[in-house]
């Protein structure tokens, strides 16, 4: 895991597993070594748009993926196959709970390249019922997982004060 | 009916025709609609309790009660008047649907405020109604009711003092409140007319 930062070892990345197994979610920091944060920089980015469920912009991960992957792999335990995409929020993006959205199955992660602070909006809300159970505020080199299953997921509409988009990787990881 | 502009009491035929017509779905935008009085509404209103509403899909701050209940005389006025039999029947007529009565709240949208696309369909609902009474509004403040067709913005209305808009409630009805993007208040009572 090149890419990843060093600091998160086996001894570290154990106890973020028994802190992700007890409390459902965890948030790792720096979690990106400076270089491989260049490879989400021209990235072409594809408007999502279908007005009653999202507004977002989709590209295809860079090939850092491969690293969250073994990673997702080492706090959950087990061997898993994930789906991943790269997300950017831009001002007037969003997603919402529309009522087909079923409650989601696995592990959602999300590595987000920079932070936005939260009165913009553009974070991500997990939901249990009508419940809020986790909030994904976007921080600079973070990468945070959550067990969701059980749980819908939106993210909050972004308004015009963000002065830059939010840009993440999000990832969905089902044990094989 | 001293409470509405009568060129418009006078031009029900009218209205029905153009409310039938008026794409993406049935609806009517009616400039200067209330009478004089509706100033002193405005006034009032801002007197009343107001809360943060917030979810996936809208901001803004709506009274905490509905307006039958509401504090100021003014604005329990206007809900009287709103709420009456010949008010009611007049919406009837220009709509051609039966209506039997109003429900009505109030609603402030600040800078950043704003409501995502839904199509208000509910158990009753036949017409749903936006009386705006607060700022005028250019493009650039944001705030525009905007009317869908196809997923694509048909029809943008943005924020005018003393503006009545209605439009049928349906599968068709999709709508959505734009973001406000300035200093300006969009206050306005809104509400439906049930069947």
């Amino acid at each position: 895991m090149a890419d990843i930062n060093p600091a998160y070892d086996d001894e570290i990345l154990a106890k973020a597993a028994e802190h992700l197994k007890k409390e459902g979610s965890v948030q790792l920091n720096e979690i990106l070594v400076p270089s491989a944060l260049r490879s989400f920089q021209n990235l072409k980015w594809k408007h999502l748009y279908n007005p009653l469920k999202f507004a977002l912009h989709y590209s295809r991960p860079p090939e850092v993926w491969k690293e969250f992957q073994k990673l997702v792999s080492k706090l959950i335990g087990k061997k898993v196959n994930c789906g991943m995409w790269c997300i950017a929020m831009m001002p007037g993006d969003y997603s919402v709970l529309y009522d087909s959205l079923k409650p989601g199955k696995g592990f959602i992660f999300m590595f987000d390249l920079n932070a936005v602070p939260e009165n913009c909006g553009g974070y991500t809300v997990l939901l249990k019922g009508d419940r809020e159970v986790a909030r994904v505020v976007p921080k600079s080199n973070s990468f945070t997982i959550v067990n969701q299953a059980g749980l819908k997921v939106f993210h909050k509409y972004l308004n015009h004060h963000a002065k830059h988009p939010r840009i993440f990787l999000c990832g969905v990881a089902l044990a094989k | 009916m001293n409470w509405v502009n009568p060129i418009y009491l006078k031009n029900a035929a009218g209205l029905r025709k153009q409310f039938a017509t008026n794409k993406p779905f049935p609806h009517l935008v009616l400039g200067n609609f209330f009478a004089r009085k509706i100033h002193n509404v405005a006034k009032q209103l801002l007197k009343e309790k107001f809360v943060e509403q917030n979810s996936d899909l809208f901001q803004f701050q709506q009274m905490t009660t509905d307006c039958s209940k509401a504090t100021q005389p003014a604005v329990r006025e206007f809900h009287k008047f709103f709420s009456s039999k010949e008010f009611i029947k007049f919406i009837s007529e220009i709509t051609g649907i039966k209506l039997k009565f109003i429900d009505m709240s109030a609603f402030i949208y600040d800078d950043t405020d704003y409501l995502l696309p839904h199509d208000d369909r509910l158990s009753g609902r036949k017409i749903a109604y936006v009386v705006q009474v607060g700022d005028n509004f250019t493009k650039d403040d944001g705030g525009a009711l905007q009317l869908f067709k196809n997923k694509k913005i048909a029809k943008s209305i943005p924020p005018t003092f003393n503006t009545f808009t209605i439009f049928q409630v349906s599968s068709k009805s999709w709508h959505q409140v734009q973001e406000i993007m300035s200093d300006k208040k969009r206050i306005s009572f809104a509400g439906w007319f049930h069947g």
